[in-house]
């Protein structure tokens, strides 16, 4: 677990996930803008991108769950507590933190199953994604460790 | 206490004798300093004491503030302080890995990271000790991985 926490370090995972978040959205409101206006304010321009109130939610969502991801994945605030209540509470942080701007800012429509159906799915395939992209980096890493350990030994 | 020196271009060994009325704390310590800075350790085992070449040790650790040296096979206790072993040892071969132990790098099969950043390190024994986020980046910093 990271002990140190840099503002820079902060800010550029968040504007790294907005990145990522809005470039996502402008596809998504490509391929589903037209049928899908109306009924999400994310989509309030049809297939001509997302809007600049929109944007900024996501900028504010994102800021948010970052924080979440600092507080309880670092050691900065945190010191002792098991790891997997740590992944339990930051997953269930940002899926509350995003329920509240659902209904804030009419994200997802309220009466609509199917639309709250591919938002879990989306959810769980994110949460999936990147528990896929963690384990990938600590099998690197392993192999850096590795290498770095054999050099260290042929040197010596 | 005296120091004598006496320097003989005739002598091939640098021989050092230390006179005293009684082997106490102060003069076990001076012993110590000696065999660290000839690459061994006085350490205790049953009872006896043992010379170990420090080359020979895999891990030290402190349990309840008594300083336990392990080689391969054995397990003995020093009379030295656990920060007088960090302070001594750790410059060269060795690397503290917790509060609680320092391990000679060379002595490392292989290392694991784990989710929570700590290092789980194999030695070549077979035994496992856990290198804490505190000390891991050290570690790692010690091995060149950036």
């Amino acid at each position: 677990m990271d002990k140190n926490f840099s503002v820079l370090k902060f800010l550029s995972q968040v504007f790294m996930i907005y990145g990522i978040t809005t470039g996502l959205l402008n596809i998504f409101c490509i391929l589903f803008g037209r049928s899908a206006y109306g009924f999400s304010t994310i989509f309030s321009l049809g297939n001509t991108g997302v809007g600049i109130a929109t944007s900024f939610q996501f900028l504010l969502a994102v800021f948010l769950i970052v924080g979440l991801k600092f507080i309880f994945m670092t050691d900065i605030l945190i010191k002792k507590i098991p790891l997997a209540a740590r992944i339990i509470i930051m997953f269930a942080g940002a899926f509350a933190t995003i329920l509240v701007f659902i209904f804030a800012f009419g994200w997802v429509p309220a009466n609509m199953p199917i639309a709250w159906i591919m938002f879990i799915i989306c959810f769980v395939l994110s949460c999936a994604v990147s528990t896929i992209i963690s384990v990938l980096a600590e099998k690197q890493e392993n192999r850096r460790l590795e290498e770095a350990l054999k050099r260290y030994k042929e040197e010596q | 206490m005296k120091i004598s020196i006496n320097i003989d271009p005739e002598l091939a060994d640098t021989e050092i004798i230390i006179n005293c009325g009684s082997l106490t704390a102060e003069t076990e310590n001076i012993i110590a300093a000696l065999r660290m800075a000839d690459n061994q350790m006085t350490v205790l085992k049953d009872g006896e004491t043992h010379i170990l070449d420090i080359s020979k040790i895999a891990y030290i650790e402190t349990v309840d503030r008594r300083t336990f040296v392990y080689t391969e096979k054995d397990c003995y206790e020093s009379k030295l302080k656990f920060y007088e072993m960090d302070e001594k040892l750790c410059s060269g071969s060795f690397l503290r890995i917790s509060k609680s132990c320092i391990v000679r790098l060379k002595y490392i099969r292989s290392l694991k990271a784990e989710l929570d950043r700590r290092l789980r390190i194999t030695l070549e024994n077979g035994e496992q000790l856990i290198a804490s986020r505190q000390y891991a980046d050290g570690l790692k910093k010690r091995l060149g991985v950036h």
